[in-house]
């Protein structure tokens, strides 16, 4: 290398310095510590002492975990399909010249911008025994159908353990699909109008336009929110811990806030970090069979 | 039957956005109800009170420090990750030297760690400097953003044209000057949209400061909230005041710059 070249490189890795800083130290160097912390037994307080894979052993044998791993399973299956279909649905009704546009994205997106703490503390409200969704499922002569249903009316929807994993997937939901629909949207506009002309010339309708072309075009689309939703989901935190506390019975125990517990509460550090990684594995591995399912 | 179509149309879109906006007036209205009127259905208060926020302000003392600790941190933040990012970015996509394209695959892993995997290990190197409960110990929690910041700005800057650099070169200008005089005045969209991320992720942040703040009064405002919250179980206006104040500065931030927030969203992962 030239001493220009130098000069360059140089350059390069004065700038990149402090983000590389704090990716190592608050990063990188973690994750490391984070694997050796799972072989060990440590309260903080005292040495961490090696106990092998005895943490991974007691985790697969422990129903806490069980229940945890189920319940965040199913949230994650339900939120991502609904989430999904419900902002791919939004966008195809935007992707066209409608009136007040920009409004209507805005107004779609305005709940993905709102803190977590705020939504859980509204919606707390909205779930609540006398609040405002059983007021209206009363007006709207619901209930009897709920009490068919063998839910008592009213429904004390986050305190009843057949609902409150429900609601908070219903919550999610609700606070998400306008950001993918963004990201749809994007998507859409990248598609060729001549694809859809050829498709017509074809004598496609309406719906063999959408899944001939549209569908195929937007896999991409398709995985990144998937994947982005995926990851979001099997993390799920704050909603849990601000409505529920895992309650109630464990019916909304999830994975995260199983980890909370253990390490913040109980200070079962070690415990606590093979949870961590038996997430993170979970995560990779799900995104990597996505990858494969709708493969780019 | 065309127009039948488009009135259905119509309808499903108008009914979405109610649905989006449905919770947040919900509770603002709530905000301004007398505490004998909070169950009432009727979303629009018979008589328009500001004693819930009064009274949120009047008998829990910390709150508006909360606020402003929430203020001041997301300030903080904001100016930290936007000159990191625009550092980093530029030197990703700009600057060759040894390694380069292996340090942009670590920042695009890191932005797929899950928290939760750094919670413990963040927090035993806090205690080690000493920064559990301070405002230092919120920084680990921000790494997360600061990678998608400098991956949106190395994106952007890749996108533009190799001759302005070689003009500003001509100029006798060095990279540091380029970085100040050329490149920082020509990112200001993906600027804009680091910025209103950044602050949204400060301001939002739950989890984090949880755990590592413990005295009320270095608390920000979401984790004030749940303590809050934990004061007043049954009395709805008051706890939807309070939720307000977390809502309403975030929704001015968003009408202000919604065009760029939308913008990062849209092209974020998507191009290349």
């Amino acid at each position: 290398m030239g001493g220009r070249q130098w000069g360059e490189a140089i350059a390069g890795y004065v700038f990149l310095l402090p983000y590389l800083v704090l990716l190592a130290v608050f990063v990188g160097w973690p994750i490391g510590y984070a694997l050796w912390l799972s072989f060990h037994s440590y309260d903080l307080f005292s040495a961490p002492r090696w106990v092998g894979i005895e943490n991974y052993r007691f985790l697969l044998n422990e129903p806490d975990f069980r229940i945890a791993l189920r319940n965040t399973t199913l949230y994650t299956l339900v939120v991502v399909s609904c989430q999904t279909a419900l902002a791919l649905f939004l966008a195809v009704l935007m992707d066209r010249r409608i009136r007040g546009k920009d409004l209507f994205r805005v107004t779609l997106f305005l709940p993905s911008v709102t803190s977590s703490v705020a939504i859980s503390l509204i919606f707390l409200f909205i779930f609540f025994k006398n609040g405002v969704l059983n007021q209206l499922l009363a007006i709207l002569h619901l209930d009897r159908l709920l009490a068919w249903l063998g839910l008592s009316v009213p429904v004390d929807w986050l305190g009843d353990v057949h609902t409150a994993l429900g609601a908070i997937m219903a919550q999610n939901v609700w606070s998400t699909a306008g950001f993918f629909m963004v990201v749809f949207l994007a998507g859409l506009q990248d598609i060729p109008e001549a694809l859809y002309e050829a498709a017509r010339l074809d004598g496609a309708g309406t719906w063999a336009q959408f899944r001939h072309v549209t569908l195929p075009l937007l896999k991409p689309t398709t995985f990144y929110v998937a994947t982005v939703g995926l990851i979001g989901c099997f993390q799920v935190f704050d909603q849990v811990f601000i409505m529920t506390s895992g309650g109630p019975l464990k019916s909304t125990l999830t994975i995260a806030y199983l980890l909370y517990q253990e390490a913040f509460m109980n200070f079962n550090m070690g415990y606590a970090c093979a949870i961590a990684f038996v997430l993170a594995t979970l995560i990779f591995g799900c995104t990597m069979l996505q990858r494969r399912l709708l493969g780019d | 039957m065309a127009r039948a179509k488009t009135l259905f149309f119509y309808l499903v879109l108008v009914a979405c956005a109610l649905a989006s906006v449905f919770p947040f007036a919900f509770a603002l209205f709530t905000s301004f109800k007398a505490p004998s009127e909070a169950f009432s259905f009727g979303a629009w208060p018979a008589a328009l009170t500001f004693e819930n926020y009064h009274e949120v302000l009047r008998t829990t003392p910390l709150f508006l420090r909360w606020v402003l600790n929430s203020l001041a941190v997301a300030v903080v933040t904001v100016a930290l990750l936007l000159l990191l990012s625009l550092m980093g970015g530029f030197s990703l996509a700009r600057i060759a030297f040894p390694g380069r394209k292996t340090l942009f695959l670590i920042l695009l892993a890191s932005m797929m760690i899950p928290n939760q995997v750094l919670w413990i290990p963040n927090y035993t190197t806090l205690s080690r400097l000493g920064w559990v409960n301070t405002y230092w110990g919120l920084v680990p929690g921000l790494v997360a953003t600061l990678s998608t910041g400098t991956f949106l700005v190395a994106q952007f800057l890749r996108a533009l044209p190799i001759e302005i650099e070689e003009a500003a070169t001509l100029d006798g200008l060095s990279r540091y000057g380029m970085f100040w005089r050329l490149i920082v005045p020509l990112t200001g969209p993906v600027a804009a949209t680091v910025t209103i991320t950044s602050f949204m992720a400060s301001w939002n942040a739950f989890a984090w400061p949880l755990i590592v703040l413990n005295s009320p009064e270095l608390f920000t405002l979401p984790v004030g909230l749940n303590f809050f919250k934990g004061l007043y179980v049954t009395r709805w206006t008051l706890i939807m005041a309070g939720s307000m104040f977390n809502t309403l500065p975030v929704l001015v931030v968003f009408a202000l710059f919604q065009r760029h927030f939308i913008k990062g969203v849209a092209t974020t992962g998507l191009k290349e």
